[in-house]
């Protein structure tokens, strides 16, 4: 089936909260919340949160790692329905990474036991990668992608 | 020309590559108009290895980890449920594959990811899967600490 979906270049993570949508959506794009959740790793901080949440809004998002150094996210919300969709652009800010617009929906599903959050990461392939290449991994990729993912 | 000197390592004479010597090398070695078919065949296998590496849950683990930059095989070991031998197989198994490589550091092991067997998307999809996974842990973990002050809602 591979051959008719391309390139696999997304990965779709789920997961069940026990809090309402309001609860979840609020968490994710309320600055002052994600400060006390978005950590990406282990030392980090979040230390810079600027959200433009409409349609057309920026974002930045920044966090520092113990040793000063500072990863940037930033993009543009293209959804904004509140409290169940958006979807935004995701640009790392990195001089020493290839710029790569990524894309990222986030649905927030009212379910029996709280919200089924859905995260579906999409355009993570590098344009520069040839067409013989992409053939020859596009099956890999999306046996990675659903071994990754698959078990969440 | 004796064949049984050619395998005979411990000769510590500069190696002079003369024409004799050429003759001399195994059949299997010379290149030969059957290459290209090989070369085909040696990227399928790649494929396969990399494929059987990465269909074990802690092996992908171990990528995902190794995501986040370089690290000592007793670090990395660390947060897995199995013995250090049982490990050291699934590194083995990766370092086949060609997606990690280990470094001798003093007396340690350093692994770190082979970025070329993994291509661009294939790493960003490691790092950005065990990124949202993370995230989902601290958000849990958030909501629960603030559950329990009541401000649910």
């Amino acid at each position: 089936m591979s051959a008719s979906k391309g390139i696999s270049d997304s990965l779709e993570i789920t997961r069940i909260f026990p809090a309402p949508p309001q609860r979840i959506f609020r968490a994710w794009t309320d600055p002052a919340e994600l400060r006390k959740w978005w950590k990406v790793g282990d030392g980090m901080t979040l230390t810079v949160a600027e959200l433009d949440l409409r349609v057309g809004g920026e974002f930045r998002i920044g966090v520092e790692s113990r040793e000063g150094n500072v990863h940037m996210v930033r993009g543009r919300f293209l959804e904004v329905i509140p409290p169940e969709r958006l979807v935004y652009t995701w640009i790392v800010d990195d001089p020493n990474l290839e710029k790569m617009e990524t894309l990222v929906t986030a649905d927030f599903r009212e379910s029996e036991s709280g919200t089924k959050v859905t995260i579906k990461h999409e355009r993570l392939s590098n344009a520069k990668l040839s067409e013989s290449v992409q053939l020859g991994w596009s099956s890999v990729l999306d046996g990675l992608t659903s071994m990754i993912t698959g078990n969440t | 020309m004796e064949p049984r000197n050619l395998g005979d390592r411990s000769r510590r004479q500069p190696q002079i590559s003369s024409p004799n010597q050429r003759r001399g090398q195994p059949a299997g070695r010379r290149p030969g108009h059957f290459q290209s078919k090989r070369r085909q065949d040696d990227s399928t296998s790649n494929l396969n290895r990399t494929f059987s590496a990465l269909a074990d849950p802690t092996r992908r683990a171990v990528l995902e980890k190794l995501a986040e930059g370089e690290m000592t095989v007793c670090k990395l070991a660390k947060p897995f449920p199995v013995s250090l031998p049982a490990f050291s197989k699934h590194l083995r198994v990766l370092e086949e594959a060609g997606l990690i490589k280990r470094e001798r550091d003093g007396r340690m092991f350093r692994c770190r990811l082979e970025a070329t067997q993994l291509v661009e998307p294939a790493r960003w999809i490691v790092s950005y899967g065990s990124l949202w996974r993370r995230q989902f842990d601290e958000l849990a973990e958030y909501l629960e600490s603030d559950k329990k002050l009541g401000r649910n809602r």
